[in-house]
């Protein structure tokens, strides 16, 4: 990761490996070295224009778990130095360590690849359209869909609607950008819940008026 | 690491979560053990079986649970194989959550995962219905 272009102003001095980084708490410049964590390699961050978020959905998926420092994806200057000087209590494994992001914060990633995304750390503000809880929309249309196709109903519907709130919520506070999908698993959730609702009470009447004498046990009274 | 646990300074220990819900599952499969879902109605009725005709990703899910807790893997896979399948992978969920809580790593799952399962589960549910591989992935 050492290959600084030299048109990219916000390229990290030489790479910025080989441990030449003194620590987070003193950025000379804006918001340098996480960049490159953004993806394997990836100086490009560097070159956009800070007001895009970048990312969109990607680096929910598995991005080597740079995003933990949050502000890259807004990539906003101002995200330089206030935040990384948070960033040594979770012991800055930073130093020298540039290209393997995930790995030296949270050790062996198990089954379930790179966590991160939805970690409360604080400095992890959004410009708008910040993509930190993106999950919750994302689950939230996946159990929707499934509460219907899976015929899951209420079982996943009721979660749905729960997450699909939250969603919404995040998405209105900045920190996600999906509010789309949080309101179609919204959506599903309720209809589900509702389908779930008037058939439960169907069965109760129909039961009640006898329409299943004629299966299961009820014993053949006639 | 000086990590803290998950938990630390909240009124919950790490292990609250992970072991309420390996206690609720130990319920369950008792609930499952003692009343045998083998016997036609002994849990109820499936209102989506009943209303479509066709079996849902789930159906023969409790019966293939009953026969795993009697030791019959072979009568479970004929039963629901997906769930079969799923039976370790949740199990080994469980495990890496509660690894993680301890120690303290984000408990975090990639929505990927979501939707890969939401999709594996709709094709094992439209697969089971049709004529060709119904017979191998039916309930």
């Amino acid at each position: 990761m050492s290959t600084s272009d030299p048109h990219d102003p916000y390229a990290a001095p030489s790479g910025g490996d080989g441990g030449a980084q003194p620590g987070h708490g003193s950025q000379p410049q804006p918001g340098t070295p996480e960049h490159g964590g953004q993806q394997p390699g990836g100086q490009q961050y560097g070159g956009a224009p800070y007001g895009t978020p970048p990312s969109g959905e990607q680096p929910g998926y598995g991005t080597p778990g740079a995003t933990p420092y949050g502000a890259p994806e807004q990539g906003a200057p101002q995200y330089g130095a206030p935040q990384y000087g948070a960033q040594p209590a979770y012991g800055a494994p930073q130093h020298g360590a540039q290209p393997a992001y995930g790995a030296p914060q949270y050790g062996a990633q198990p089954a379930y690849g790179a966590p991160q995304y939805g970690q409360p750390y604080p400095y992890a503000q959004p410009g708008f359209g910040s993509t930190e809880k993106n999950d919750l929309g994302i689950w939230a249309l996946v159990l929707g869909i499934a509460s219907f196709v899976l015929s899951c109903m209420f079982v996943t519907g009721i979660p749905a609607i729960i997450l699909g709130r939250k969603a919404q919520r995040a998405a209105d506070e900045g920190r996600a950008n999906n509010r789309g999908m949080a309101t179609a698993g919204l959506v599903l959730g309720w209809i589900a819940v509702g389908l779930s609702l008037a058939g439960v009470l169907l069965f109760v009447v129909l039961l009640a008026v006898g329409a299943f004498s004629s299966t299961g046990y009820e014993s053949y009274s006639s | 690491m000086q990590r803290p646990r998950v938990g630390v300074g909240t009124a919950r220990p790490w292990w609250s979560a992970p072991a309420a819900l390996a206690a609720s599952a130990v319920g369950a499969l008792a609930l499952v053990a003692l009343r045998d879902p083998h016997e036609p109605g002994s849990w109820g009725l499936c209102p989506s079986l009943l209303l479509t005709g066709w079996a849902c990703p789930a159906c023969g899910g409790l019966r293939a649970t009953s026969d795993l807790l009697h030791g019959d893997i072979g009568g479970a896979w004929a039963s629901n194989p997906l769930w079969v399948t799923l039976v370790p992978v949740v199990v080994a969920a469980w495990v890496v959550w509660t690894v993680r809580r301890y120690a303290g790593r984000p408990t975090r799952v990639p929505p990927v995962v979501g939707v890969v399962l939401l999709a594996v589960t709709v094709v094992f549910g439209v697969l089971r219905n049709l004529p060709v591989t119904g017979g191998a992935l039916g309930p």
